[in-house]
């Protein structure tokens, strides 16, 4: 058991407070799509060097959202001392498959190629993603190498991420056909499209070398089951790969536990609970090393 | 250890109880309704689908249309890979508006409409099964509430608020920087006034 030592904890909040990350917006990553395939840098102020770094990827469908949802998490991963790339990308209908993947791909390589520039260690990047992020997050830890997911931008591709951290994120389409999200990333049905279905599912992906994988998921998730992430589990552990799942009691896909034990709160996921952010700091050192 | 924690605040309740049964009985007729009930306890039914025992200990102050609520409750939401404990205390004032209510005999009494403030903080404790490590986090959760109380059946009383509510958490490992945000906040709670 670690032992809580609340006034040193104190000192290094207020310390903390004085110290806000710097927030550079809207830089893009891919010039010619405007708005769409921008990311919002969080950079912790500090004279270390090589910081490992977090690739966000926000959720809704892949077709709503953008990564303003995201922008409390990244400023708090940003003020552990990680380097945040929170990013947008193109959504459905612009953004049908695979032009997600390509741009979440391009986002990855953006990052890794400023390394130098932004104190990022290129070797140690996770991506972090919830929902329709979990699901591209887990998807380009398994198959980075896929070659439709090859992003035709400036940036060129990139190998896997060194982690992954998805919440609530579909890993078999082929189970979730029915949601007409799916069909609309996929562009037709199961039945059409079978190739597209198993390229797009992580859990059709899954092979020997995939990154660490931490899978956060609700139990009453109406929207993407839980035993999704469960099976996802399983197959990395087969393959020999560092995977795990935090199930959360209580939590659905946009409600949870509230701030009172006895009520709910929304909008809260499953990812933003103070059950899950201990999940993910535990996880970002134990695979990336602390910054 | 849920049931000691549910005798303890039936516990707190009757302490308060107390001066009222020592004063002297009052004459009463066939005629003279049953005084109010001034306080109740209570089990939040949201908490039951999230791992959680919530229970609330309520006393009416009838002169000031207000009442004040203490509430303990115990969690073990993480499952899987994960286990966590969560220990948290809450403190409420209500303000009582025409404390009666539909389907309700009770007059005067903590029913109908109230507005309330209620501060909860949380001591939350995470097990990484995979690594044997614990990370431990605070949260301090300040609410704007609004709710109604029936009470249908002699004591049982069900009340479904709903509000605003501020978090802060707090990071005890001090390896994240504090977090605030606002947010909506239902619940529903079913308990027994006397």
């Amino acid at each position: 058991m670690t032992p809580t030592r609340p006034w040193p904890v104190l000192l290094l909040l207020v310390v903390a407070a004085c110290d806000a990350p710097e927030v550079r917006r809207d830089v893009p990553y891919d010039p010619r799509h405007g708005a769409a395939t921008t990311l919002d840098l969080h950079l912790p102020d500090s004279t270390t060097a090589e910081r490992p770094a977090i690739v966000m990827i926000h959720g809704g469908g892949w077709r709503s959202f953008s990564k303003d949802v995201y922008d409390d998490q990244a400023q708090r991963l940003a003020g552990a001392g990680y380097v945040v790339a929170n990013i947008n990308y193109r959504l459905v209908p612009d953004g049908t498959y695979p032009v997600v993947m390509q741009d979440s791909l391009c986002a990855l390589a953006y990052v890794r190629n400023h390394a130098a520039e932004l104190g990022v260690d290129p070797d140690r990047v996770a991506l972090y993603g919830y929902s329709a992020g979990g699901h591209l997050a887990a998807l380009l830890g398994v198959a980075a190498d896929e070659p439709d997911f090859q992003p035709d931008c400036a940036e060129g591709g990139t190998g896997a991420p060194q982690a992954v951290i998805a919440g609530a994120g579909p890993m078999d389409l082929a189970e979730l056909e029915s949601a007409q999200a799916v069909y609309e990333l996929i562009g037709g049905r199961l039945d059409e499209l079978p190739e597209r279905y198993e390229r797009a599912s992580p859990l059709a992906r899954v092979a020997a070398g995939a990154p660490p994988m931490l899978l956060q998921h609700g139990e009453g998730d109406l929207f993407v089951p839980i035993e999704q992430s469960y099976a996802m589990r399983d197959a990395l552990r087969a393959v020999g790969t560092d995977a795990r799942v935090l199930e959360l009691a209580g939590a659905g896909h946009v409600v949870g536990p509230g701030g009172s034990p006895g009520r709910q709160d929304v909008v809260v996921t499953s990812q933003d609970t103070p059950e899950a952010w201990a999940a993910t700091i535990g996880f970002l050192d134990a695979t990336l090393g602390a910054p | 250890m849920r049931a000691a924690l549910a005798l303890g605040a039936l516990a707190v309740a009757l302490a308060g109880a107390a001066p009222a049964a020592a004063q002297p009985s009052q004459v009463t007729t066939d005629a003279a309704p049953a005084p109010p009930p001034r306080y109740d306890v209570a089990l939040a039914l949201p908490g039951l689908g999230a791992a959680a025992l919530a229970v609330d200990a309520e006393r009416d102050l009838p002169a000031r249309k207000l009442s004040l609520v203490t509430g303990l409750a115990v969690r073990r939401a993480a499952s899987g890979d994960y286990s966590s404990s969560t220990l948290a205390i809450g403190v409420e004032a209500r303000r009582w508006l025409k404390r009666r209510a539909i389907w309700t005999r009770h007059r005067d009494a903590m029913v109908g409409w109230y507005v309330g403030g209620r501060l909860d903080v949380s001591l939350n404790r995470l097990h990484d099964d995979v690594m044997d490590s614990d990370h431990g986090q605070m949260v301090v959760a300040a609410s704007a509430l609004a709710g109604y109380r029936i009470a249908p059946w002699r004591g049982l009383e069900l009340t479904p608020m709903a509000g605003v509510t501020w978090r802060t958490e707090l990071d005890l490992d001090g390896r994240l920087p504090a977090a605030r945000r606002a947010g909506l906040t239902f619940g529903l709670a079913a308990g027994w006034m006397f």
